[in-house]
């Protein structure tokens, strides 16, 4: 399926695999080749810049804590994980960011750089905390109650 | 002062929270209650966050995502649709009204919806009253009259069963001439077996050479689920850039039928291959319940044994013991290990019974130890660092440490009932296994171990799953 049937529509969600043709969806020749267009010149763009920016919201594996359980290869929706020498080792280049791995992580080895377990619980300890700051111009939750 | 409810949200960052922003334009009410928290999709929301957001005194936890079949990562969605009411159902196990924790979905353009869910889960919430979960005081649970109490749920009675000793002869001798054969030919290293000790009690014994097969028995008190020492013995090689993984021994192995399915869920979270172990599979008679020292050919059996459904291993190598002509079962009784009894109590109740449990806890860590699928490098809970359990001696930490154990070994626990065996305090822990083990057959019509094939439940999606 396609990325983004507006903003991306010869675009699959793995990047750098394109669409064209009747492997989307019935279509005759004029707009296979129109689509067909698209995609190589979706896929000259990619190629043209000679290097890939990457999302730098992708999943980090820290080995000293992996099982090597493969739950995480499991979870992704990409299949960037693989299990190297009995530990998870993510391919960057496919990973999407969306943490699903880590969360499936039982011993949390599997961690997503920028939304890791330590900063979202201590979002959670923070946004949970009964003293709220005492910054002017901000009410806290009993005076907007009132 | 009204009560005012604390809760999170999680918001999937593609849907559901500019959801939230949709519904700011529109100038739409939500209620100040919600803590938003973004997260990139529905499925990065870990289970273990849901759980420290109530330890840490949430008074309810809203996890909205993208509509099924929405998703911006395809199926992130799914396998938090899939993760979450599992988790659910452990907590209201554990006395969590289930009503504070909910899973929806809303997407993009769905204003409306963001805020009438918020408000909606709010009033649910404020209708409930302030949580208990938190136990800020330890002194609480013994004001309640619970530390001590060997709580509400009474072991099932188990009619005694006359153990068949005249096999045990025969079974014996059988396992020892595989065990020689093995060793001899030198096709294992060791073989890991069963022996009686100086004062005639049976525990587990590595025999390294074929004069000493003589030690292995076999009897009703063969209880320990042998296959953990397949992952223990190993232990795991310290990661080395560029170099191999360390050699691993061939191990023979005796094992019962439940052992045997243990043995299946680590071949499929390869702890290591097929070829490194010889199974013995022992066609089992029950064990017997409690260590002894006598050897009675009569006594009660185990809890496990009453509701276990095949004698015969689902894995092995070498057969010990005539396979059943028939279905043998140990005993019609079906105790369900006292799932039903807590069930019919209310939440509140619930909880005290758990918190009388947990707080006899002495966090040896005996039944994590123990469990042939516990098997993580350095638990989750034992780190250093107290980012998900403090190394206090409080009810919380403790309930935390046994609820989350729990949810990993949803899926994955084969019900051998080891934990609680082990337990020196008495905590019925494999009971919170047993639940998660009943849950997941009953939604998905899964019992984990019976494949080797068959990937970590939680996290596999079959393809009837992925359907819009």
């Amino acid at each position: 399926m396609e990325r983004h049937p507006k903003l991306a529509p010869v675009e699959t969600t793995s990047q750098g695999i394109y669409l064209a043709g009747a492997c989307q969806s019935p279509k005759d020749i004029p707009d296979s080749v129109a689509q067909a267009g698209g995609a190589a010149a979706a896929a000259l763009s990619l190629l043209d810049q000679g290097q890939i920016a990457l999302d730098p919201t992708i999943a980090q594996n820290i080995p000293i804590y992996c099982a090597g359980c493969g739950q995480c290869v499991q979870a992704c929706p990409y299949s960037a994980i693989t299990l190297v020498d009995g530990f998870a080792s993510v391919n960057a280049y496919l990973c999407k960011g969306c943490g699903t791995c880590a969360a499936a992580c039982p011993n949390k080895a599997m961690t997503l750089i920028h939304f890791d377990d330590r900063q979202v619980v201590n979002e959670i300890i923070g946004a949970l905390a009964s003293q709220q700051p005492a910054v002017p111009g901000i009410l806290n939750i009993q005076e907007v109650s009132v | 002062v009204s009560y005012e409810p604390k809760i999170i949200a999680f918001l999937c960052t593609w849907c559901s929270y500019t959801g939230a922003d949709t519904a700011g334009i529109a100038r739409l009410k939500s209620p100040a209650n919600i803590r938003a928290i973004r997260v990139p999709c529905s499925g990065r929301v870990s289970p273990e966050w849901i759980m420290r957001a109530f330890d840490q005194g949430a008074d309810g936890v809203l996890v909205l995502g993208c509509h099924i079949g929405e998703c911006h990562y395809d199926t992130g969605n799914h396998r938090a649709a899939k993760r979450i009411p599992v988790l659910q159902e452990l907590l209201s196990y554990a006395g969590l009204e289930p009503e504070r924790l909910r899973l929806d979905w809303v997407s993009a353009s769905e204003g409306e919806r963001f805020s009438k869910i918020t408000t909606d889960f709010t009033e649910t919430v404020r209708g409930l009253g302030p949580l208990r979960w938190r136990v800020d005081d330890v002194r609480r649970v013994s004001a309640r009259g619970l530390i001590g109490n060997p709580g509400a749920v009474q072991k099932p009675a188990t009619p005694l069963y006359d153990f068949p000793t005249e096999r045990y002869q025969e079974l014996t001798s059988q396992i020892r001439q595989a065990a020689q054969n093995l060793l001899q030919s030198g096709e294992v290293e060791f073989v890991i077996g069963y022996e009686t000790s100086s004062r005639g009690r049976t525990r587990p014994v590595f025999i390294h050479k074929a004069e000493d097969v003589e030690k292995l028995v076999w009897n009703q008190d063969c209880t320990h689920n042998l296959s953990t020492y397949l992952t223990q013995k190993w232990g795991r090689p310290v990661p080395v850039a560029g170099k191999a993984q360390i050699e691993q021994p061939k191990v023979g192995v005796v094992v019962k039928a439940c052992d045997s399915r243990s043995v299946n869920v680590m071949l499929a979270e390869s702890r290591f291959t097929r070829d490194k172990v010889h199974l013995i599979g022992v066609v089992c008679d029950g064990i017997r319940q409690g260590a002894s020292f006598d050897n009675h050919a009569e006594g009660p059996l185990q809890t496990r044994c009453l509701t276990c459904e095949s004698c015969m291993p689902v894995l092995y190598d070498t057969l010990v013991g005539e396979p059943p002509s028939e279905k043998v079962t140990a005993s019609p009784v079906k105790p369900a290990y006292g799932i039903d009894q807590l069930e019919s109590m209310s939440s509140a109740e619930r909880m005290d019974y758990w918190l009388a449990q947990f707080d006899r806890c002495i966090r040896c860590y005996a039944c994590r130890q123990t469990c042939p699928v516990c098997a993580c490098p350095t638990c989750l809970y034992d780190r250093d660092d107290s980012l998900w359990v403090g190394m206090g001696m409080g009810v919380n930490e403790k309930r935390t440490f046994h609820l989350g154990r729990a949810y990993h070994l949803a899926g994955r626990c084969i019900g051998c009932d080891e934990c609680t065996r082990v337990c020196p305090m008495e905590i019925p822990v494999g009971l919170l296994s047993h639940k998660m083990s009943e849950e997941i057959f009953h939604r998905f019509g899964y019992r984990s171990g019976l494949e080797a094939s068959s990937p970590p439940f939680l996290t596999m999606l079959q393809s009837q799953e992925v359907q819009p």
